[in-house]
């Protein structure tokens, strides 16, 4: 009996799994088309940084490296005004996300440690805040730094740029916290450890990928934020490297520079690129994990 | 702007906690019920010195009569008049219009090729979704500074690809075409750039969430002789809910406030035919070569945004708090 069933069955699913495979290799032709029509505009980037400028203004345009030249990095690199920006574009960040992630752990800790009257009240301010335009808070913004005399400083574009990053590195901070488990902090208070003894000892090392995560975050965010530096900062010699790629854009003396520009796009994208690459496992799985939890 | 907010916002506690570790952790003495009040201070001073304080001069300067050209003469209070202003500006109304629909076909097309390429990255083999993977956390990676300059790169009259393969193909119109001549083209070509950065984010976290589905549910459909289409709207859509309703309210806000693919494209002077909200206010209030630079008129307008983009704001909280509470 049981044979005869699985005889009668034997074919049919050899015909399914067929018709499957074949399926499968339909969906990986379109995988690959979609994959390579999405890629094209960065591998375009990347050809034109390093195409020697008569192939780059061309009416007809290669689609393969004719020939090698770094002329266009070369001129980027050699720019006195675009090395200045990188280190201010270095300076700003870093300062942005490590005050941030100084303040935001504390709060983070409060939020996922304690209960507290007021408590929903702050998150649902710390989610809020999250959602105020940046063009919003940039009229006054700019009124008061230059107010304070910080027009045209970097320690004014830092005080603007937390605006942005404290809100979200505090709340990434405070899912990684909840997430250590609270039986260690309570094994740690019964086995004596001090409050701030748990917390050293305990909560931050466990929590240490997490900061690195969320200051690779903020990091992104500050390192490409052009909006607000655009207005805050407007000597050439403090701008940041985003603002020196679109005056390089848009300046006359470059004008149908391509492979410059190109060059300097892929420079000044690729620290973020690295980063990027480097956390995109925890970027595409931790960043969802929750919110599905539902 | 921020990728982040879609982090989990499961709220440890449980409803009810032991009385023994509410004696550990939420403290007897008087000093733990000040700590979680002393963390916060920090982030609490700094957020109301750059965001608080910001708001209530943003609300305070759209009632004044003030540019930066009546520095000298002071302040007059001049009420509602911004508004008034604002609200009966036939250039705002046609931005406001502008990035409705710009916004709007700017958020479908992006959820409905990220959800695609989702479900699409679910069929494939392992190496091709290897290789797409990758291929969306490289474009993810491109700030919008770079890719708008190469999308201007691409769409360029004189030398770009994209005339010259649309020429190659028979559309022999498109040579040289000039794609910004036209503003509603230009505009496409924004829309492009938009889109293209927000696909990856789209359908990583869409695939993300269509893996924890449970296998067995969809072969039990497909047993029960579900169509593809009644599989994904009985079994998928249902499971994938929560987060499509999280990714489409952070797209709504995103798409809305899209500033540097239009600004940049049109190398910082955008036409008035590029104007939506965000271009518009910016260009009021700061751009000085536009003549008559207008502080308190763009503070009118960015309070009146806040208003607009408030509704969705509180949808999405409303939606993140619901599934925090479910977990």
């Amino acid at each position: 009996m049981a044979a005869v069933a699985s005889a009668a069955v034997r074919p049919r699913r050899r015909r399914v799994s067929a018709r499957r495979r074949r399926a499968t290799i339909g969906w990986n032709i379109l995988g690959l088309l979609l994959s390579v029509f999405i890629a094209f505009p960065v591998y375009w980037l990347l050809l034109t940084s390093v195409e020697p400028t008569r192939f780059v203004q061309s009416a007809t345009p290669n689609f393969l490296p004719k020939a090698f030249s770094f002329s266009s990095y070369s001129e980027v690199i050699h720019d006195p005004v675009f090395t200045q920006d990188l280190v201010n574009s270095l300076i700003i960040t870093a300062s942005t996300v490590l005050f941030s992630l100084l303040i935001g752990f504390f709060a983070a800790l409060a939020l996922a440690r304690f209960r507290f009257r007021g408590k929903s009240l702050a998150i649902i301010i710390v989610m809020g805040v999250q959602m105020v335009p940046l063009i919003a808070l940039l009229f006054p913004l700019n009124d008061a730094l230059s107010k304070a005399g910080l027009g045209d400083t970097s320690l004014g574009v830092i005080i603007a740029y937390v605006s942005f990053t404290a809100p979200f590195t505090v709340w990434t901070l405070r899912t990684f916290i909840a997430n250590v488990p609270r039986e260690l902090d309570e094994a740690a208070l019964v086995d004596g450890c001090t409050r701030f003894q748990t917390f050293y000892k305990v909560i931050l090392p466990l929590t240490l990928p997490g900061l690195v995560a969320t200051g690779v975050f903020g990091w992104i965010q500050a390192w490409n934020e052009f909006l607000m530096a655009n207005i805050l900062l407007t000597d050439n010699s403090k701008q940041t490297v985003q603002l020196y790629l679109v005056s390089f854009g848009n300046s006359p003396t470059h004008g149908a520079d391509w492979g410059g520009l190109m060059a300097a796009s892929t420079l000044v994208s690729i620290p973020v690129i690295i980063l990027f690459l480097i956390f995109q496992r925890w970027m595409a799985s931790g960043l969802t994990a929750g919110a599905v939890k539902g | 702007m921020s990728v982040v907010n879609i982090i989990e916002i499961d709220d440890p506690p449980s409803p009810s906690p032991a009385p023994a570790r509410r004696r550990l952790l939420g403290g007897a003495g008087r000093e733990a019920g000040l700590l979680p009040y002393l963390l916060l201070i920090p982030t609490g001073l700094v957020l109301a010195a750059v965001i608080g304080y910001p708001l209530v001069r943003l609300v305070i300067m759209s009632l004044e009569k003030d540019g930066s050209s009546s520095k000298f003469t002071g302040t007059p209070f001049v009420g509602f008049s911004e508004y008034q202003k604002v609200l009966t500006d036939s250039v705002f109304w046609s931005s406001v219009e502008r990035t409705i629909v710009f916004a709007g076909a700017n958020v479908i097309l992006s959820l409905l090729f990220g959800l695609g390429l989702a479900l699409l990255m679910g069929r494939v083999s392992r190496s091709v979704k290897l290789i797409l993977t990758v291929v969306l956390m490289f474009v993810w990676s491109v700030p919008t500074t770079v890719s708008t300059e190469l999308f201007r790169w691409l769409f360029d009259a004189q030398y770009g690809v994209v005339d010259y393969v649309l020429a190659k193909v028979g559309l022999g119109s498109y040579a040289q075409h000039d794609w910004f001549a036209d503003p509603n083209q230009g505009l496409q070509v924004a829309s492009f750039i938009i889109i293209w950065g927000a696909i990856p984010f789209l359908a990583v976290t869409l695939s993300a969430g269509l893996a924890q589905i449970p296998k067995e549910l969809l072969e039990a459909a497909k047993v029960d002789g579900a169509s593809a289409w009644q599989a994904f709207r009985n079994v998928t859509y249902p499971f994938l809910r929560p987060l499509l309703v999280i990714v489409t309210t952070l797209s709504v806000i995103w798409d809305t406030g899209v500033f540097n693919q239009i600004y940049i494209l049109r190398q910082t002077h955008p036409e008035p035919g590029y104007y939506t909200l965000g271009i518009y206010s910016y260009v009021k209030a700061f751009a000085t070569i536009y003549g008559n630079d207008n502080y308190s008129y763009g503070a009118a307008m960015a309070i009146i945004m806040v208003l607009l983009m408030g509704v969705f704001m509180v949808g999405y909280i409303r939606q993140l708090l619901r599934i925090g509470s479910e977990a």
